[in-house]
Order: structure tokens, then C-alpha cells, then sequence
């Protein structure tokens, strides 16, 4: 056929799939995987080459014994926990736990939230994580249990704030009011890397208010906001000025972006206290899979085919999991299965939280964590295989500094990295594996790191599960027990 | 109808790809599992596309082209569009050659083999980090991989040589049949 195609077809064609190879474009991906799906059924007749080359060695055997282990262990409680507001901030308040689901398409400025129940919560209502606030209520779906929360980054989402200085005006004059809410873009800091973004803070109620300090929520006007009571003390951040002292911001207390994946929506109190929904794995929102093909021929990619054998919708991005911990993200569903990306393949994206393990002293030895919270890090990105160490490196955009109480910045912690939510299919507290990062900030730089996880996630593992989609209730439960996993590490 | 021919073509091009990917990751030939041979893996269909081409007209080679990025996207996560645009490089590549210098030669044919792997390489690599939801840096520069891949392929493709046209079932695709008519045509 090509051979009799006219020469302007061919560089037609040419130049199409070059343009398409960089330039995607989701329906025809889709077609094309459909397209597709009979050489692939040839393809995983090879699966057997993926076992050649031996067992799995001892280091791989440890860091999947630590994964099996930790996933049992409280980490979604402890998500959870790190996301209330303080005893001091909850008097008059009942907490309703709200997990990110997703964002609607385009809308940087709005969540998807399930929270716990919607018993109580109603249109308006503020929302927060920890002593944070967030936005707003903005719409309820009570028949799929799900709001949508207006961030207070929308440039249409306004907030009254009162400023409170680190030191007391001398004169006891009554403290700057100002108007939050929109972006406000931070200076590209030296040496490169993203600026910083903080939230826009407007009409400051005084000429001589000075940087420094912070500002809190303090809505005046109960008729604009019914629920103001509730929002009041609630921190935006700490006051600055651009450096041509013109636009007021707050530099910024979460990552907006990226960072948000337990919130938390105050009610007035009264309504009856609810139980916590199970941990992921123990929801009925999996398909058991099994692995399908030889892995990639591109040494640069780390991925695979897996087979789906129970019936749901998977959609593009959905995690999948074996003996308990995450092994990579969905690329492409195919009517034979699914495509995969490990941790390993450059370009992978995650949002992800870290429990601290331990943490080096200055005499270079390391002692348990004194401070087990969870820590919201950010989306990391892999790098792709680190040659000389053979594990996957990582990239972390940290929007806000990793700190411990009482540590100098730069003091080393070894983290136990678990999935944040807010991306579709992609539920929390999964186990990625674990890292060691230093507290501080990169200053907009990013950090790059070294992930202990297995190289080959696929290899030996007996029980994978991918991830249905977010409203799906009809699949399995995932989880496999301690005793499961450990029978797996071996 | 030259259908056998192709499909004896997708069904070597998949098998040497599978084993590609088996080199690419298992542990005898590297650090551990899943870090094989790792860049320095020889990217095998691409010596079959490429010992095949040799002796074939242009036309054929980009429809055998097809039929290799077809058997490789069947294994792999690399989007087919790609492969497909950068093997269609790769034939593009040899029959530029081929109108300099004359590629029959081993030494000559490997270098081209090395020079279309390079080629194939860096476009994948541009290809998955363009395609990736966040754009960074990737870990190694693509040019240090670019190069171990073509020093792997150019050597494959050396020691081997046009025998992977030999293999069993794709001799159609590059003998043609010859006809008293045609040959006293050429003698006239």
C-alpha cells in the first residue's frame, strides 16, 4: 500500500505522527490504542521473558517487606488527624473530614471533595486544613456524596482578613483590615527555578500597616457570609510586599496546586459526629490484574501491560497496587487491558505526603522521628532510573518548607512517602516507599531525590489491583494482610 | 499478495523486541533486577528493519517500518505515533545514505544502524518528555543515552550484518521473482 502511495501521502502522514507524538490529543490516542489492541494480544504471548534474569535480591526484598508492613499501620488517620484544626480553633466548630477527589476540568480554583458526610454541611460553609483557610462551599451533590469547594485563590472569592503584627502598635490603634483572595505571583527567586505564589491581599484599611506578621480571617459583613463565625482566626499567611512596594500578598501557608488532599469543612455544632471511611485498599474499588507483557523496549521507559479480569471503568491515571503499595499509574486503557507506568518511567507524577521515620543527628547517626505527623510534600515527578544507585529518582516541586519541631533547616529526615489524593483514581495513604530529604526550602528550585522502592514492582508480585474509577462501588477490596505481604517479600 | 512476508516480519520484529525488553532489565546484565543492560541495550528490531531495507525499495521498507513500530508498540508504553515517525526516520536515513554511499557493506551499514538508533533515541526521549504531565529535566542527558544505544546497535548490527533478512519467512520481501520478460527488457 505504501509502496504505490503517493509521495505528499506519505510526508503527509509522517508529518502527522510526528505532530501527534508530541503534541497528544486524548480521542486519538484513544482510537489509536483501540486500534491497536490485536497486535497487543500478540505481544502478550512474550509475558514469560519478563522472568528472565533471577529472583528478587535481598535490598529489593527489604523495601517491599517495608511497604507490605507499613500500609496496615494508621497513615490515613494520621492524614486525617494532621488535617483538623487546633483545640484552640475547633471550640464552636464541628469538623466534617473531606478527602480531594479531584479538580472539574480547567478549574485550577475549585475541589471536588467527599467529605465523611454531608449531614449538616450545607452551601457556604468555610473550609480549611489545620489552622489553614481554604474557600468556601459552593455546590452539593447529596446523591453521590460530594461538594465542591471555591478556593480562595478564585479571583472572584473574597474574604475580609485583619492583620496581626508581630509586635502591637505602640499608639493601641485598632490593627489593618484588608480584602483576600486571588493569585498574587512571588518574585522568581536566585538561582532559578518556579516563583513562589502567594494569595492577593487588597484595600488595606490603613496607610502605614508594614510587612511582617500575619493575616487571619475576620469577616465582617455576616450578611455577605452567614458563616463568618466560623471561619474567623483561620490563618492566609504571613503579610509581605512586593519589592517595589506596591501589591500587599501573603506568602503562602499550603500548596494551592498541588497540595491539598485532606480538608476539612466547619459546621456549626450539633450534628451527630460520623465514623471514618476505611482505608483505600479496604474499599470495593478495585480489579484484580495480572501482568502482560515482556516490559518496554525502550530502555528509557519503565512500563507495562497488565490484564484486567474483573469488569469497571478504569480511567487514565488510576493507581495500581501489589502486596499494599503503589507500583504505578494507568497510561492508556486498551478493550485487553491496561497500560502502565512505574515509579521508574520519566515524567510520572505523583502528589504525595511523608511520615517521618527518622532523622540524622549531627553526630551522623539516626534515631527515631520524635514528630510522626505527616507532612504534605507536593507532586514529585521521577527522573527516571539513577544509574549508579539503580533506584528511581525523583523531582519535588516543594510549594512550602518540609520542617520538624525544633530542627535547623538542613537537617536530614528519612520520610516514608504515601499518596497524597486529589487526582482521579489515585486515592491517599497508598505506600510509594522511602526517602531521605533535608528540612527547608529549595527556594522554588525543587529537590531532587532517591526513592527506596522496588525497581521492578512487577516482579514476583502475586496480587496487583488497579484502581476503579472514583464512583464505581461494585469492584474488591485490594488489601491483603501483613502476613500476605510478607509471604509476597519473600 | 505478500501478506505472509509482513506478518513473518511483525511476528520476528515482536520476538526481537520482547527480548530487547528482557535485555533492557533482566539482572545477569546489570546491577540488579530491572536494571539490565539498561541504555547499552541493542535495540534489535531496529537491526531486523534496518538488514531488511538494505535490499528492499523504498516504498516496502516504510511499510515494514510500520509493521516494526506496530510489533514495538505492542509491548511498549512509547505512544505508536512516535515509533512510527521515528522509524520511517530511520528508512528515510538509510536511503538518504544509500544515494552517497554505498551501504552494503557491513562497516557502512552499521554505522547507519548506529546513526538510526541514535536518531530513534533522542526523538522518544523528546517524545515522552513532551508528552509527560510535568515537563522536567530528565535524569541523564538523552545524548549520553543516544550514544550508548547506537554503540549497541552498530555493533549488533556489525556482527550480524543483512542475516536478519535471511530469517525464516521474510525471504519474500526482498527476493523478487524475475520473469524471462523482465530480464530480456533489462537486456535489451
Amino acid at each position: 500500500m505504501l509502496r504505490r502511495a503517493p509521495k505528499w501521502l506519505f510526508h503527509a502522514a509522517w508529518a502527522a505522527c510526528a505532530v501527534l507524538a508530541l503534541r497528544p490529543i486524548g480521542r486519538v490516542d484513544a482510537l489509536a490504542e483501540q486500534a491497536l489492541a490485536p497486535v497487543r494480544l500478540a505481544g502478550r504471548a512474550l509475558t514469560p521473558l519478563a522472568e528472565l534474569g533471577g529472583s528478587v535480591s535481598a535490598t529489593e526484598r527489604r523495601v517491599r517487606a517495608i511497604a507490605a508492613e507499613s500500609y496496615g499501620a494508621a497513615v490515613l488517620e494520621d492524614l486525617v488527624f494532621a488535617s483538623l484544626p487546633p483545640a484552640a480553633l475547633r471550640e464552636g466548630r464541628r469538623s466534617v473530614p473531606a478527602r480531594v477527589l479531584d479538580r472539574p476540568s480547567g478549574r485550577r480554583d475549585e475541589l471536588v471533595v467527599e467529605p465523611w458526610t454531608l449531614v449538616g454541611v450545607e452551601v457556604g460553609q468555610p473550609v480549611v486544613v489545620h489552622d489553614a483557610y481554604l474557600g468556601r462551599v459552593v455546590a452539593l451533590d447529596r446523591r453521590r456524596g460530594r461538594a465542591t469547594v471555591r478556593l480562595v485563590t478564585d479571583r472572584e472569592l473574597f474574604v475580609g482578613a485583619v492583620h496581626r503584627p508581630d509586635a502591637p502598635p505602640a499608639d493601641g490603634s485598632a490593627p489593618a483590615r484588608f480584602v483576600v483572595g486571588g493569585l498574587a505571583v512571588g518574585p522568581r527567586r536566585a538561582g532559578g527555578g518556579e516563583p513562589l505564589l502567594g494569595l492577593a491581599a487588597h484595600n488595606p484599611s490603613r496607610p502605614d500597616v508594614h510587612a511582617g506578621g500575619e493575616l487571619v480571617v475576620d469577616e465582617l459583613l455576616d450578611e455577605l457570609d452567614p458563616f463568618a463565625d466560623l471561619s474567623r482566626g483561620f490563618r492566609l499567611g504571613a503579610l509581605a510586599r512586593s519589592e517595589d512596594e506596591g501589591d500587599w500578598h501573603t506568602e503562602p501557608l499550603v500548596d494551592f496546586l498541588f497540595g491539598l488532599y485532606q480538608v476539612v469543612i466547619l459546621t456549626p455544632p450539633g450534628a451527630p459526629q460520623v465514623q471514618p471511611p476505611p482505608h483505600p485498599l479496604f474499599e470495593a474499588r478495585w480489579a484484580r490484574a495480572r501482568r502482560a507483557s515482556a516490559g518496554d523496549p525502550n530502555p528509557a521507559r519503565a512500563g507495562a501491560a497488565l490484564w484486567v479480569e474483573d469488569g469497571g471503568e478504569v480511567p487514565l491515571g488510576a493507581a495500581v497496587v501489589g502486596g499494599g503499595r503503589l507500583v504505578g499509574r494507568v497510561t492508556a486503557t486498551t478493550p485487553l487491558g491496561i497500560d502502565l507506568a512505574l515509579l521508574a518511567d520519566p515524567g510520572l507524577s505523583l502528589p504525595v505526603s511523608g511520615v517521618p521515620v527518622e532523622i540524622e543527628t549531627p553526630y551522623g547517626e539516626w534515631v527515631p522521628a520524635h514528630d510522626r505527623a505527616p507532612r504534605v510534600l507536593g507532586r514529585i515527578v521521577s527522573l527516571g532510573l539513577d544509574r549508579e544507585s539503580g533506584r528511581a529518582a525523583f523531582h519535588l516541586r516543594d510549594a512550602v518548607p518540609l520542617e520538624l519541631v525544633g530542627m535547623p533547616d538542613g537537617t536530614r529526615v528519612r520520610l516514608r512517602l504515601v499518596t497524597g489524593s486529589g487526582e482521579a483514581a489515585l486515592p491517599s495513604a497508598l505506600v510509594v516507599g522511602e526517602a531521605v530529604l533535608s528540612t527547608g526550602s529549595s527556594g522554588g528550585r525543587g529537590r531532587r531525590f532517591l526513592l527506596d522502592a522496588p525497581i521492578d514492582p512487577l516482579r514476583g508480585a502475586q496480587r496487583l489491583f488497579v484502581r476503579l474509577s472514583d464512583d464505581e462501588d461494585g469492584g474488591r477490596v485490594a488489601a491483603t494482610t501483613v502476613e500476605q505481604g510478607r509471604a509476597e517479600a519473600r | 499478495m505478500r501478506v505472509l512476508p509482513f506478518a513473518a516480519a511483525f511476528g520476528w520484529a515482536l520476538l526481537l523486541a520482547a527480548v530487547t525488553a528482557a535485555f533492557a532489565r533482566a539482572a545477569p546484565f546489570g546491577p540488579g533486577p530491572g536494571v539490565g543492560l539498561g541504555p547499552w541495550t541493542p535495540d534489535l528490531a531496529l537491526v531486523l528493519l534496518m538488514a531488511l531495507a538494505t535490499s528492499m525499495d523504498r516504498g516496502d521498507a516504510r511499510a515494514v517500518a510500520a509493521v516494526v513500530a506496530l510489533a514495538r508498540a505492542a509491548l511498549g508504553i512509547d505512544t505508536p505515533f512516535a515509533l512510527l515517525a521515528g522509524l520511517w526516520l530511520a528508512v528515510e536515513l538509510l536511503f538518504w545514505s544509500a544515494s552517497r554511499v554505498r551501504v552494503d557493506g557491513r562497516f557502512v551499514h552499521a554505522v547507519v544502524a548506529a546513526l538510526a538508533s541514535a536518531s530513534l533515541t533522542l526523538w522518544l526521549r523528546a517524545a515522552a518528555a513532551l508528552r509527560a504531565p510535568t515537563p522536567v529535566p530528565l535524569e541523564r542527558s538523552a545524548f549520553d543515552d543516544a550514544l550508548a544505544a547506537a554503540v549497541a546497535t552498530g555493533l549488533v548490527a556489525y556482527l550480524l550484518g543483512r542475516a536478519p533478512a535471511r530469517l525464516p519467512g521474510l525471504r519474500g520481501l526482498w527476493h523478487t521473482e524475475e520473469t524471462w520478460e523482465r530480464v530480456g527488457h533489462v537486456r535489451s
